[in-house]
C-alpha cells in the first residue's frame, strides 16, 4: 500500500533494469519482469489503415495485438474523447462484448455498438463506455498514433474478453 | 482529460503523461509496466493521480488472476436485485495464484470461447482474509438454474463491493462505518466508542424513552427485505410480549411501536394488500421463472425486467413468445415487444384501470376468457359484476383510447394474445404498485385480468410481482405485528406528529429513499434520539447519535429466498471490515443489554451469538414451520449451493421437495376461490384524466407528469454505485429525461442543466433529449445518489425523491406515488455538460432500436401469427371472427 502520495512502502521495491518486486507479508515476493516488445509494455506496433481508406462513420476490422482479436477503427467525423488525427476524431475499441463475449456490431445511423447477445450499447464518442445494457466495463480501447498516412496501433487500455493478458497466448500480429 | 493525447500537461500538473496513457509509468526514474487489463483513467477516478502506482500495484502481476483449483470456494446468491444470481466465490492467498497459461478453477489457459467461463477484472479483488494478503474472485454460477452464469453489472461487481484496506484501481469500498460512533449532542461531531458503551447508549435512552411515553414514541424504520435473520430479531425484541420483546400487552396494540420500510410502507406490510380480496392472501411470489418461458404470451407491466430483473428478461427474451408491455416509456422491453411480434401499450401514467377494464372489455366481447378455469376457481357473482362494470360501451377501445393515449387497433391486439387458447403469464412491478392512493384499483384490475385469462396457478400460466431486492421471507414468526396490517401505526405520520422520541433505522436510508425527503429531514432533525445500523456512511449518519458498523454481504452468514422463493444461504467469506457485527447481532445485543440492565426483558432468552443459533431458532416458529424450514438444516441448505430450494418445503418419501408455484389447487380464501373485484373509474371529454388524484396530476403550475426511473447500473440509492468507477461513470450525473417536442418548447438540449420543481420540491439534473419518454412525460432516476454529490458548481446534494408525493396522499399500506408526480421545468444558467466535461456519459436514447415490426396485427415477419390460433386479417381493424369455443 501506499504510505502517502506518491511514496512507496516497503512493501514495494524496485529492483533495477524494469522489474517490480511486490512484498506479500512475510512471504516470498512475486517479481514481475517487464516484457521485451517493440511497443511501450510490449505491445507491437501495427499498421490498421491509411487515412485516405477512412471513411466518416464506416468501420475497419482489424486483428491486435494478437491473431483473433478483433477490434473496430472508426472516424467518429467530429474530436471526440481519446481520439487522434488531425481532427482527434479516430478511435478504435475491441469488438468483442464484455459481458460474454459475444462479437458486438456498429450500427452506423445509431452510432453505437450493440451487442446482439444481451443488447448492450457502447459509445465510440464516449470512451467505449456503456450507454445502456448489461456490461459492466466498457470496451477496452485500442491505443492509436498518426504516422504521415498510417494509422498505427500501439497498445490496448482494458482486458480483452476471454483473457487474462492481453498479450497472451497467442501470435502477435506485428 | 484533454480530448488531444499528443498534448503534455503543464510540469506539477496532475494530468497524466503520454507514457502514462501507453501503459508505462514512471517512479524514480524507472519504468513500470501497468498490469495490461487497466487503464491509468480507472485508477484517477477511484483514488489520487498521486497514488497512481500503488493502485498500478494493487493486484502486483501482469496477468489477472484467476483462482487456483486449491482455492476456498463458497456459495452465495448475489447481494442486489430479485433475481438472485448463484455466484460462487473463492479465496485464496496471492502467491498461490496460477501463473500464466497455466488452468485454474476458472479458465486460465486459452482465452475463453463466447459465453463462455471468463474472469472479468470486475470479478476480481485483494484483501487481507484473517491476516492473510488474499485475492476474492466473485464468479458466476454456470450451473445455477436461476442465471446459469449470466449476470447484470451489478451482480458482475459483487466482488468491487467488498472492503479491502488495498487502494483498489476499479473502485473505493473502504467508505465504510468500522467503529461504533456516538454524538455527545446534538450537533456536535461523531467520536468513536466501544461496542459496550454505544450500546449501553442504546438500551440506556431506550428504557429511558419507554418510561416516559411508552412503546408508541417508538419507531423503527428497518429494511424488512435483507434476512430473515434480520427480521427474527427486530420481530422479537419489539412486538413479541415481556419477557422476550417491549411489546407492552397494558398499553395495547395502538400504543405500539412505529414501523416502516425502507420506501413506504409499515413495515412487513405488504405492497398489495388487495390482492388479499381476490385471492384470501395479499402473497404476489406465486410463480417460478420457467413458467415465463413456458408461456405463449408474457405480460410486463410497470416492470422494466431489463434493468431490474436483467438476467430473468434475459431469459424471457431468449423465448420465441408474445410479449406485451405495459409503460408509459419505451424502455428496452418495450421496444423489444414490437421488434418481436409483441405490443407495446404506451399509456399516460395513471390509466391503468382504464387500459385494463378495455382489454377485459374486449376479452370478454370476443370471447376470449377462460371460462372453464373461472367457473371452476372463481365465485360467480363476482364475475358477473366484473362482466358488467368492464362490458360498459365506455370501456370500448375507440373510447378509451382519448383517456390511454393508446390505439385502439393495439388494446385488440393484445388481446388476441392474452386470451384463448393462450397460455398467459402476468408480471407487474413498482409502476403498478407505487401509484399511491390508486395502488388498490389498479393492482386490483390486474388480478382481474389474471382472473379473467386464467394466470394462475399452472405451469406458463401464472401472475406475480417481479419485485426490486430479493425476499427476507419470514415476517411474523411466532410474534405478528399487534395490529392488524392495515391499522400499524406508521412511523411516516407519527414523525410528522413529532410523537417519536427513539428512532432506530437499520440498514436503510429513509432520507434518500423515502417520499417527501426534505420534509421528512426536517421532522427527523426533531426527533431526540437517532441511532443508525449500517454498512456504509450515509444521510442518516449526519444525523444519528449513535452509529453501529454492521457486517456486509461476505462478512457474514444469512439465508434469503428470490422472487421464486429459491431460498439460499449466503456464506460468510471473509472477515468482518474494521468492528462490524452481523445486524441480526446488533439488534439481538441490544436486546440482551437491555435485559441484563433494565429489566423487563429475559437476557438468557437473548444468548444469540453465531448464525446456526438465528437459524435454528427461526425454524422452529410457526412461522419457519409453515414453510418447512423445520425440515431443512443448516448443513442441507449448505450442500443445496445456489440452487437451493423453493418454498415452502415439504417432504415426501424421505426427500425435501420444493414448491414451484402457489394456488395449483385452491386459493387462499375460505371457500378456495378467488374473488373478482370490479374497479371503475369516470371520466368526461373535457377531462379525460378527471379520476387522477390531485397532488400528482398535471395543471398549469406544473405541467408534466414525472415519473422515477432505474437505470440498470444503478442499485437502490446507488450506495456501491457511486464507488464502482464503470458503473458511475455511465450516468455520473443525475439525468432528466425529456421528450423532443417537449425539448423544443423549452429550448432544451441534450446535456443542458434542467430543474424540475413542484409543491413538495425541487431536483436538479442534466437534461437527455429522448423519446424514450412520450411529451408531456418526463423521468428522473430514483433516489438519485450520484459519485458527486454535488454539481459542478458546488452546489449541495440533489434528490429526485424531493419530488415525491407522500403524506398528504398516503394510504396505511401503501402510500407512494413514486412513479407519478407532476412537475414544471426550467433551464439552469450554467454551462452545459459535454463530451470534454462528462467523456464517459452517452447522451443517446438508454434503450434499443425503433420498433421493426408493427405489432402482431400487422407484421409479417412476426411469429405470434402462428401463435393466435385463429387467423386475423393483416391491417385490418376489424376483430377476428370468434373462434369455435364452449361460451363461459
Amino acid at each position: 500500500m501506499a504510505d502517502g502520495k506518491g511514496g512507496l512502502t516497503r512493501k514495494q521495491m524496485l529492483v533495477g533494469g524494469g522489474a517490480l518486486v511486490v512484498g506479500g507479508g512475510a512471504a516470498a515476493a512475486i517479481a514481475i519482469a517487464t516484457r521485451d516488445g517493440d511497443g511501450e509494455g510490449g505491445y507491437p506496433r501495427a499498421k490498421v489503415a491509411q487515412r485516405g481508406d477512412l471513411q466518416v462513420g464506416k468501420t475497419v476490422e482489424f486483428e491486435y495485438p494478437l491473431e483473433g482479436q478483433k477490434n473496430m477503427l472508426l472516424d467518429m467525423g467530429e474530436a471526440v474523447p481519446g481520439g487522434v488525427g488531425d481532427n482527434s476524431s479516430l478511435v478504435a475499441y475491441s469488438i468483442v462484448c464484455q459481458h460474454m463475449g459475444c462479437p458486438v456490431g456498429y450500427e452506423e445511423q445509431e452510432k453505437h455498438f450493440m451487442c446482439p447477445c444481451h443488447q448492450t450499447l457502447y459509445d465510440p464518442a464516449r470512451e467505449g463506455y456503456v450507454i445502456q445494457g448489461v456490461a459492466q466495463r466498457p470496451l477496452p480501447r485500442v491505443q492509436l498514433e498518426v504516422d504521415g498516412d498510417d494509422i498505427i496501433a500501439v497498445g490496448v487500455e482494458g482486458l480483452i474478453f476471454g483473457y487474462r493478458d492481453n498479450l497472451a497466448p497467442g501470435e502477435k500480429v506485428a | 482529460m484533454a480530448i488531444d493525447q499528443a498534448h503534455e500537461p503543464e510540469a506539477g500538473s496532475k494530468g497524466l503523461t503520454r507514457k502514462q496513457t501507453l501503459g508505462v509509468i514512471t517512479v524514480a526514474g524507472v519504468s513500470i509496466a501497468l498490469p495490461k487489463f487497466l487503464k491509468p483513467s480507472d485508477a484517477l477516478a477511484a483514488g489520487e493521480a498521486d497514488s497512481i502506482e500503488a493502485e498500478a500495484l494493487f493486484l502486483g502481476q501482469d496477468e489477472l488472476p484467476i483462482p487456483p483449483t486449491t482455492a476456498k470456494r463458497y456459495t452465495t446468491a448475489c447481494q442486489f436485485c430479485n433475481v438472485g444470481c448463484g455466484y460462487i466465490v473463492y479465496t485464496w492467498p496471492i502467491e498461490d495464484t496460477p501463473k500464466a497459461g497455466a488452468e485454474g478453477a476458472v479458465g486460465g489457459g486459452a482465452p475463453t470461447a463466447v459465453l463462455g467461463d471468463w474472469v472479468s477484472p470486475s470479478f476480481v479483488t485483494r484483501r487481507d482474509i484473517n491476516g492473510v494478503d488474499s485475492f476474492i474472485a466473485v464468479v458466476p454460477d454456470k450451473d445455477c438454474v436461476v442465471n446459469k452464469g449470466d449476470h447484470s453489472p451489478r451482480g458482475a461487481t459483487n466482488a468491487l463491493t467488498i472492503y479491502t484496506t488495498h487502494e483498489h484501481p476499479l473502485t473505493k469500498p473502504s467508505e465504510r462505518l468500522l467503529k461504533p460512533q456516538t454524538r455527545g449532542s446534538k450537533g456536535g461531531d461523531l467520536a468513536d466508542a466501544s461496542w459496550d458503551e454505544a450500546i449501553d447508549l442504546v438500551v440506556d435512552k431506550l428504557k429511558e424513552t419507554i418510561d416516559a411515553k411508552g412503546p408508541s414514541a417508538v419507531g423503527l424504520w428497518g429494511a424488512d427485505h435483507l434476512s430473515a435473520e434480520k427480521n427474527f430479531a427486530e420481530t422479537r425484541l419489539f412486538f413479541a410480549k415481556a419477557p422476550l420483546g417491549l411489546y407492552d400487552e397494558k398499553r395495547g396494540p395502538d400504543e405500539g411501536v412505529a414501523v416502516r420500510a425502507i420506501h413506504n410502507r409499515a413495515k412487513w406490510n405488504s405492497e398489495h394488500p388487495s390482492l388479499g380480496e381476490h385471492f384470501g392472501s395479499s402473497s404476489s411470489l406465486l410463480y417460478s421463472y420457467s413458467d415465463f418461458e413456458a408461456a405463449d404470451t408474457i405480460m410486463l407491466s410497470g416492470a422494466n425486467t431489463y434493468e431490474t430483473g436483467t438476467v430473468l428478461y434475459n431469459r424471457m427474451h431468449a423465448v420465441d413468445n408474445n410479449k406485451i408491455v405495459i409503460d408509459p416509456r419505451r424502455t428496452v422491453p418495450a421496444a423489444n415487444a414490437e421488434a418481436s411480434g409483441g405490443v407495446h401499450l404506451q399509456i399516460k401514467p395513471g390509466t391503468d384501470v382504464v387500459i385494463l377494464n378495455s382489454l377485459m372489455n374486449v376479452i370478454l366481447a370476443e370471447n376470449l376468457h377462460d371460462a372453464e378455469f373461472i367457473k371452476s376457481r372463481t365465485n360467480a357473482p363476482t364475475f358477473d359484476q366484473l362482466k358488467k362494470t368492464v362490458s360498459d360501451p365506455k370501456y370500448k377501445p375507440e373510447n378509451t383510447e382519448k383517456v390511454t393515449g393508446v390505439p385502439a387497433e393495439k388494446v385488440r391486439a393484445a388481446v388476441r394474445m392474452l386470451g384463448k387458447p393462450n397460455k398467459t403469464s402476468i408480471l407487474f412491478e413498482k409502476g403498478v404498485i407505487w401509484q399511491g392512493t390508486q395502488n388498490e384499483a389498479v393492482l386490483s384490475s390486474y388480478a382481474n385480468l389474471a382472473l379473467l385469462v386464467g394466470a394462475l396457478g399452472r405451469e406458463g400460466r401464472v401472475f406475480g410481482r417481479q419485485g426490486g431486492h430479493q425476499d427476507a421471507y419470514m415476517f411474523d414468526f411466532d410474534w405478528p405485528h399487534p395490529q392488524d396490517g392495515l391499522a400499524r401505526r406508521n412511523l411516516w405520520q407519527e414523525l410528522e406528529k413529532g410523537t417519536i422520541d427513539f428512532l432506530l433505522v437499520t440498514i436503510c436510508n429513509p432520507l434518500r429513499m423515502s417520499q417527501q425527503t426534505k420534509q421528512l429531514r426536517k421532522w427527523i432533525n426533531e426527533v431526540p434520539f437517532v441511532v443508525e445500523v449500517n454498512i456504509r456512511p450515509s444521510d442518516m449518519t449526519e444525523v444519528a447519535d449513535v452509529v453501529l458498523p454492521a457486517t456486509q454481504w461476505g462478512e457474514y452468514t444469512y439465508t434469503r429466498a428470490n422472487l421464486e422463493r429459491r431460498l439460499r444461504i449466503n456464506e460468510q467469506f471473509c472477515d468482518p471490515a474494521g468492528e462490524a457485527r452481523p445486524d441480526y447481532l446488533i439488534v439481538s445485543q441490544i436486546a440482551k443489554r437491555y435485559g441484563e440492565k433494565h429489566g423487563t426483558l429475559d437476557q438468557t432468552q437473548w444468548e444469540y451469538a453465531a448464525h446456526a443459533d438465528f437459524y435454528d431458532a427461526m425454524r422452529e416458529t410457526e412461522e419457519g414451520k409453515a414453510l418447512g424450514l423445520n425440515l431443512l438444516s443448516r448443513d442441507r441448505l449448505k450442500q443445496l449451493g445456489t440452487n437451493g430450494i423453493q418454498m415452502p418445503i415439504t417432504e415426501q418419501g424421505g426427500d425435501l421437495v420444493g414448491t414451484k408455484r402457489a394456488y395449483e389447487d385452491k386459493f387462499a380464501t375460505e371457500d378456495g376461490k378467488a374473488n373478482f373485484v370490479a374497479r371503475d373509474q369516470s371520466w368526461t371529454d373535457s377531462d379525460p384524466l378527471a379520476f387522477l388524484p390531485e397532488p400528482i396530476k398535471p395543471n398549469d403550475d406544473y405541467p408534466y407528469f414525472v415519473t422515477t426511473v432505474r437505470y440498470q447500473a444503478i442499485w437502490q440509492s446507488g450506495y456501491t454505485y457511486r464507488w464502482t468507477t464503470d458503473l458511475a461513470k455511465q450516468v455520473p450525473y443525475h439525468e432528466i429525461t425529456i421528450n423532443p417536442e417537449d425539448a423544443t418548447k423549452l429550448d432544451v438540449t441534450d446535456g443542458d442543466w434542467v430543474e424540475l420543481t413542484n409543491q413538495f420540491g425541487s431536483t436538479e439534473g442534466v437534461a437527455n433529449v429522448s423519446d424514450v419518454v412520450q411529451p408531456g412525460l418526463m423521468s428522473a432516476v430514483f433516489a438519485w445518489q450520484g459519485p458527486t454529490d454535488e454539481n459542478p458548481n458546488g452546489e449541495p446534494r440533489f434528490y429526485a425523491n424531493n419530488l415525491v408525493a407522500g403524506g398528504e396522499v398516503q394510504q396505511k399500506s401503501n402510500a407512494a406515488f413514486f412513479k407519478n408526480t407532476r412537475a414544471n421545468l426550467r433551464k439552469l444558467d450554467r454551462e452545459p455538460i459535454t463530451a470534454e466535461t462528462a467523456p464517459t456519459m452517452s447522451l443517446q436514447d438508454r434503450t434499443v432500436d425503433d420498433v421493426k415490426g408493427t405489432g402482431a396485427a400487422g407484421n409479417p415477419q412476426s411469429k405470434a401469427q402462428d401463435r393466435l390460433k385463429f387467423p386475423a386479417t393483416p391491417g385490418s381493424d376489424e376483430p377476428a371472427p370468434v373462434p369455435d369455443f364452449e361460451a363461459g
